[in-house]
């Protein structure tokens, strides 16, 4: 008898650990922000986001201004500071094309054409686009789209082959991992879901920064009215405007950012963007 | 008979207490009095504290500071671990390279490999076009040159 109440105490303790397990992992999930990741994560993560970068470079070149290029990156800075990802140096790009669209490379990489500052009107549109990029790699959509870490108990799963491997195998896992992320910004699209959370979040950056949480939306609808040939890849690459719109409103309403006093710097975003050369 | 018991709640509270804590990863998280921005600012909390979870709500978690004042901080500010130093790329890490050879079988090692036997198909991409690597190297410097002062008196000055 004692017997079975002991074994009835020791079953009964290790449900209440799986169950308190579960629990945690649950609140894990729900949170979001269950990334727990290493210096060593960080550097594999950067070092694909390089190469990427380099990539979207050769693909549209820069526009080469150190006014404008300065001045997307005090605004691009500003918004990072307030996101969750200290570790990254976030550097930001003005690419040189009437193309109208943005991209963010793993590892802290933005890029926004001239063609998507030329449609905008004021900073806060500015800092609605910097904000959507800035949580696609803050969320880490890509690395985990593409499992790229250090350390992986898969041997199969992405740069986690890196370790331990040939070098050969090295390479094959590198650059396998960069052409993924660069078919993935340039052809394919994020997930859905991942876009949506692009906005609501950046939504939130962009306004707990003091720009007007509209701002975004304002800009969705200057692309919804600009050329076709300027928003082609754009379009392809993202969800519907009106599904954009409705989740960006929701948000505005849920979180309790309609009505502050926030600001537009128009004034200073035409000194920096509007210049000519 | 006691001793289990004792492990048995010693382990549950051990991975609850695991699950239940936040670090702040902005530079400055405003706690709020419910889970929305319109409601009263309760407490701003800096980067690296750690905050007690009571509850989530949508994008909110229930939280409790160090100082005992509680709130909701926003998920866009925080995050499981706590905050890590500025990670560099591999070959301005000079530091981290130094260190290499005494360091574990590392992302850092596989990358500086990788970009090691990369060289011949880096050089063939910029030959192509496909890929700007100095151009790369150019922004890198620029926008790395712009202090945290610099954002700093962008945000509070506006110039």
């Amino acid at each position: 008898m004692n017997r079975l109440k002991k074994i009835g105490v020791i079953l009964a303790g290790l449900l209440l650990i799986a169950a308190t397990i579960d629990a945690g992992s649950a609140r894990g999930r729900a949170h979001d922000t269950k990334q727990w990741i290493t210096e060593d994560d960080v550097q594999a993560e950067i070092e694909v986001g390089r190469e990427v970068a380099a990539r979207i470079i050769g693909t549209y070149t820069l526009y080469k201004n150190d006014e404008l290029t300065r001045y997307v990156n005090l605004v691009g800075k500003s918004l990072a500071r307030s996101a969750n990802r200290p570790e990254l140096m976030f550097t930001f790009g003005v690419l040189d094309t009437p193309e109208i669209n943005a991209f963010a490379a793993p590892g802290g990489y933005v890029f926004i054409t001239k063609g998507a500052i030329d449609v905008m009107a004021n900073e806060a549109e500015l800092a609605g686009v910097l904000g959507h990029e800035i949580i696609h790699i803050t969320q880490r959509h890509i690395v985990r789209e593409l499992d790229i870490k250090a350390t992986s108990k898969e041997a199969s799963a992405g740069v986690g082959r890196l370790l331990g491997g040939s070098t050969d195998v090295v390479k094959v896992a590198f650059t396998k991992a960069v052409d993924q992320a660069v078919n993935i910004l340039l052809e394919r699209g994020y997930q859905k879901g991942d876009e949506f959370e692009a906005d609501t979040l950046g939504t939130v950056l962009s306004a707990s920064m003091n720009y007007d949480p509209h701002a975004l939306a304002v800009y969705l609808d200057h692309i919804a009215k600009a050329k076709e040939a300027e928003t082609a890849t754009l379009k392809k690459l993202h969800p519907g405007f009106d599904e954009r719109l409705q989740r960006i409103g929701n948000t505005i309403t849920r979180d309790g950012l309609e009505g502050g006093k926030y600001a537009d710097w128009k004034i200073r975003f035409e000194k920096y963007a509007k210049r000519k050369g | 008979m006691k001793r289990i018991v004792s492990i048995v709640i010693i382990l549950a509270a051990a991975v609850a207490s695991a699950a239940d804590v936040l670090y702040v990863q902005s530079l400055k998280a405003k706690v709020m009095a419910s889970p929305g921005f319109k409601s009263e600012v309760k407490a701003a909390v800096e980067r690296g504290t750690e905050l007690a979870v009571m509850g989530k709500e949508g994008d909110w978690f229930h939280v409790t500071t160090p100082s005992g004042n509680e709130g909701w901080v926003n998920r866009l500010t925080v995050s499981e671990n706590p905050p890590l130093g500025t990670v560099k790329p591999v070959e301005k890490n000079t530091a981290a390279v130094e260190d290499q050879s005494r360091r574990r079988a590392s992302a850092m090692t596989s990358a500086a490999a990788a970009r090691g036997l990369a060289e011949k198909d880096r050089k063939r991409l910029s030959q192509l076009g496909l890929a700007d690597y100095d151009s790369l190297k150019a922004l890198e410097g620029f926008s790395g040159s712009i202090s945290g002062d610099d954002v700093e008196k962008f945000v509070n000055t506006g110039e």
